[in-house]
């Protein structure tokens, strides 16, 4: 129980730090120093004693989200198994993890169409289109996973995995682990799909729908996007990469697993800074071919699962 | 791709540590205007010549503001003697009257 | 262009054109207000440019306004009429010659003369809460007094049908860049219509040129558009020069020549950088910006400025370019110019960065040739003109270089040319640095004398800029200033047409216009 508590905790705290350190990697990559990883902190601090302003034709909708979107993270962090195999799986399994992701989008998007402001709604609008594809397949992805493992319980996916050394990596893990990678960009608003870092209101999806926050509101909201990001990182490590994980609760694991999840954690970030930095963001009605690509992956990896045989 | 991973380990950064790193400005640049020597005579032609309206003569002297003062260095062609374009350029100041200086005094 | 001119005016329509020839090597002449609008119209039939299209108050000395319109026909041709004030206006050209729309209205705007036929008379410059009645130009127009405000609503062209909507986009912008409303009629995302509106920084520099002396309107000229103050600082100049006869020594025009492509240098590689920096190519971008830094950087050695300022003036320039800071100059040049064949290679070699660019904002030549658009946009759209290869000014007669013309229209076209004139700008500098002749740096001018008027054209980076003036007492009586972006603005409108929105801040970047410059 402990166990379990802490290292939802030690996720939920170093989210902000994950999103620092990508930040930071693509500064140096860009030629320039960057700012400190414990910037977003800052950053979030100083909003919390800023006052909110809000538009007078919003209702309550835009006031409750951020608690919303950051109840749902929260309690989807809890479903994880990040350093041990344990987790509070009795709350809820892979299904509802998912959906938990999608109440977060939900209320960003009916929030932004709240206010009703144009870059709000387009926003929204935008969002929609994309996850329409990419639900799906971060379902299929993790469906997969569950399929390789027979069991739909986060901890147990990576028990099984973990317990069973490299023979487990099969075609299915990896198509799947593919596709779930295309996801996590796809849904945290990165390059190639949309640019976090833009100031072009015009051009933006995920910070069009943050426009109309302020203070408090706009510091949730940034904490529920690293979260977020967080949740699906350790999803990707955890889930598809799980070796490392302590499958037992003692010291010796436990400190090894740490390591394990750390390193991952680095390289993941490290990757989405490479891959952040050397394209430029695809024109918007190219994204459905790259989805496409991504539910193709996935929709493979549940059916070599068949072709290739039960394990 | 090797040339973003050098990057990242911190070889061709371009970010200057300023203020800990001091920026030196070239030879030409033109900073806060400064008096070469005392003794203005007030025939007032740097207030004349000076495009943005900053100087002034007032009972103690010269009086440059600031606020108002684009380094566009005429005063200091006007009036070689008494006037120089220095390279001081860090003039913040957290009150509009700190930015109305006697240039020179006379 | 060798176009005959002497045949072109010979077969003119008007026959109560007065004709005389200026030393400037322009020809003038003056017609009766019925017959203006048909003969620049049948200039622009012959093949002519309408360079610009401005009026003046001459009530006090002639009892009328005159309208004046410079259509380029290789050799400039300027037509006046006058307009009486009780009538009050005058035939709207804008019907036929496309390019005198925005023109017109500024001059409805400014002096209150009514374009008879104007498709679209709506205010331009002014502010939708400015009163009726009160024209900022006419010369019994008091600046010093307030104006009242009386609200009032601008109507944007409406576009009807089945899920079309409107997307008002500024002025405030979520980035730091100048205000200008931009309103999209679009149907989801593939825009319909685009109505640009801007005005947000009209500052009045027009008017104030008229109560500031000669020397003094140097430093007004250089912040009309921050970035172009070299452009506007020596079209400013060499107009004033013109007034009194003034000959600049050749090695002020070799220093001119070197200050003016230092600004075409880091104008256009921040543009370009801004085109990797809008489709979120974040290292190309990063690469660029930091030589666009270094460029500034040498800006600052060689002039004390950044941005190239204080370095004109009139009959010459303030500073010297010493041989050894010349090669200085040259030797950095080399290694910035290295850089830049770099990125200009990553830039083009990456398949998402083409993707986004290729095919984009699209602006045919048949569209951007009536509208008058000038610069890297006309460039790119297959018009071939540069002001420094056609109507030579500064050191540009003896230094050879290159004109890029392309004919794709797109983002890509006008990104490529402005590689290409990086490129030639390298060349010429060092041209000019190591061929710089010694000399005075600049020529004695006695007063200029009231009365006259000349203009000179100058290629910013933008595009051609135009200062034309009509000496007063020791101030100019009337400067007409014109931006390159004025001419441009309308292209947008086009260019964005079947693209959608979230194309639009490419496009825009990619025409890279001067709201300041267009409002004045």
């Amino acid at each position: 129980m402990i166990v379990e508590l802490l290292q939802t905790l030690l996720l939920l705290s170093l989210a902000p730090m994950v999103t620092g350190a990508i930040r930071s990697l693509k500064a140096r990559m860009q030629g320039r120093k960057g700012p400190s990883v414990l910037q977003p902190y800052r950053d979030m601090a100083k909003l919390f004693h800023k006052s909110s302003v809000v538009s007078k034709d919003s209702s309550w909708v835009s006031t409750v989200a951020p608690y919303a979107c950051v109840a749902a993270v929260v309690i989807a962090a809890f479903l994880l198994p990040v350093v041990y195999v344990g987790t509070f799986g009795l709350l809820g399994d892979l299904l509802l993890l998912i959906y938990l992701l999608a109440v977060v989008r939900f209320f960003t998007a009916l929030a932004a169409l709240d206010a009703g402001s144009t870059f709000g709604g387009m926003g929204s609008s935008r969002e929609m289109f994309i996850s329409s594809i990419v639900e799906p397949t971060m379902l299929l992805s993790i469906f997969a996973m569950a399929l390789v493992t027979g069991t739909t319980a986060l901890g147990g996916i990576a028990l099984q995995v973990a317990s069973t050394g490299l023979e487990k990596v099969e075609p299915s893990l990896l198509l799947a682990a593919a596709a779930f990678f295309i996801a996590t960009i796809a849904e945290n608003a990165r390059v190639p799909v949309d640019n976090p870092s833009t100031h072009l209101e015009l051009t933006m999806v995920h910070e069009a729908m943050l426009l109309e926050y302020s203070g408090k509101g706009l510091a949730l909201m940034e904490y529920a996007s690293m979260a977020k990001l967080m949740v699906f990182l350790t999803l990707m490590a955890n889930i598809f990469f799980p070796w490392g994980i302590a499958t037992s609760a003692d010291p010796i694991a436990l400190a090894a697993g740490l390591m394990a999840y750390l390193l991952k954690i680095f390289a993941l970030a490290l990757a989405i800074a490479v891959i952040e930095s050397s394209m430029a963001k695809m024109r918007l009605f190219r994204l459905p071919n790259l989805f496409a690509v991504a539910f193709t992956l996935s929709l493979l990896a549940v059916v070599a699962f068949y072709i290739l045989g039960v394990a | 791709m090797l040339r973003l991973f050098r990057r990242v380990l911190g070889k061709d950064s371009r970010t200057r540590h300023y203020p800990k790193e001091a920026f030196v400005p070239p030879a030409k640049f033109r900073g806060r205007p400064e008096a070469l020597t005392g003794g203005c005579d007030r025939c007032g032609g740097c207030a004349t010549v000076c495009p943005a309206g900053a100087l002034a003569l007032i009972p103690e002297g010269l009086q440059l503001d600031l606020s108002r003062c684009v380094f566009c260095g005429e005063c200091a062609r006007a009036c070689p003697e008494h006037i120089v374009m220095g390279k001081e350029f860090e003039l913040a100041a957290r009150d509009r009257g700190e930015l109305k200086v006697v240039l020179v005094h006379g | 262009m060798s176009v005959d001119i002497e045949e072109i005016i010979r077969e003119a329509p008007s026959g109560l054109a007065i004709r005389k020839e200026r030393d400037d090597g322009t020809v003038h002449m003056t017609v009766d207000t019925e017959g203006f609008a048909d003969l620049v119209a049948y200039l622009h039939a012959r093949g002519g440019r309408l360079v610009s299209l401005h009026a003046a108050d001459r009530r006090a000395a002639d009892g009328a306004f005159t309208m004046h319109a410079l259509i380029d026909l290789g050799v400039i041709v300027e037509v006046e009429c006058a307009v009486r004030p009780d009538r009050a206006s005058f035939h709207s050209l804008a019907p036929r010659v496309n390019a005198a729309n925005w023109y017109e209205r500024e001059v409805q705007d400014m002096f209150g003369l009514v374009p008879d036929g104007h498709p679209d008379p709506r205010p331009l410059v002014l502010y939708d809460d400015w009163p009726e009645g009160i024209y900022p130009l006419r010369k019994d127009f008091d600046p010093s007094v307030p104006v009242p405000r009386v609200p009032r609503e601008y109507r944007f062209r409406r576009v009807e049908g089945e899920g079309v909507h409107e997307i008002p986009v500024g002025p405030v912008h979520a980035g730091v860049i100048e205000p200008g409303h931009f309103r999209f009629s679009a149907a989801g995302e593939p825009i319909i219509a685009l109505e640009v509106r801007l005005g947000y920084v009209h500052r009045g520099v027009e008017k104030l040129s008229e109560s500031i002396p000669y020397r003094k309107g140097v430093f007004l000229a250089e912040r009309i558009s921050g970035d172009a103050s070299a452009a506007h600082s020596t079209a400013y100049c060499q107009a004033v020069e013109r007034l009194c006869g003034a000959e600049v020594p050749e090695r002020a025009e070799y220093i001119r020549t070197v200050v003016l492509e230092m600004e075409r240098l880091y104008n256009h590689i921040g543009d370009i950088a801004g085109i990797a920096l809008d489709t979120a190519f974040a290292v190309p971008a990063a690469d660029g910006l930091a030589l666009k830094e270094r460029v500034l950087e040498l800006n600052e050695r060689l002039t004390g400025s950044r941005l190239l300022r204080s370095v004109n003036d009139i009959g010459g320039v303030t500073m010297d370019v010493s041989r050894e800071e010349a090669m200085k100059v040259i030797s950095r040049l080399v290694g910035l110019r290295q850089q830049f064949e770099k990125l200009a290679a990553t830039m083009f070699s990456s398949t998402s960065m083409l993707d986004r660019v290729e095919g984009t904002g699209r602006l045919d030549r048949e569209k951007a040739r009536p509208l008058g658009c000038v610069g890297p946009v006309a460039r790119a759209s297959g018009i071939d003109m540069d002001a420094r290869r056609d109507h030579p000014y500064a050191a540009y007669r003896n230094l050879s270089f290159r004109v890029p013309v392309r004919d794709g229209g797109d983002v890509d076209a006008r990104t490529r040319v402005r590689v290409d004139e990086v490129r030639e700008s390298f060349a010429i500098i060092e041209q000019a640095l190591d061929g710089m002749p010694g000399g005075p740096l600049a020529a004695e001018v006695k007063e200029v004398p009231a009365g006259r008027t000349a203009f000179s054209l100058v290629e910013a980076p933008r595009g051609e800029v135009m200062h034309w003036i009509i000496s007063g007492d020791g101030t100019p009586f009337r400067h007409k200033i014109r931006d390159p972006s004025f001419c441009n603005w309308l292209g947008m409108e086009f260019a964005v047409r079947g693209n959608i929105v979230p194309d639009f801040p490419l496009i825009n970047k990619s025409f890279g216009l001067s709201y300041a410059g267009n409002d004045l």
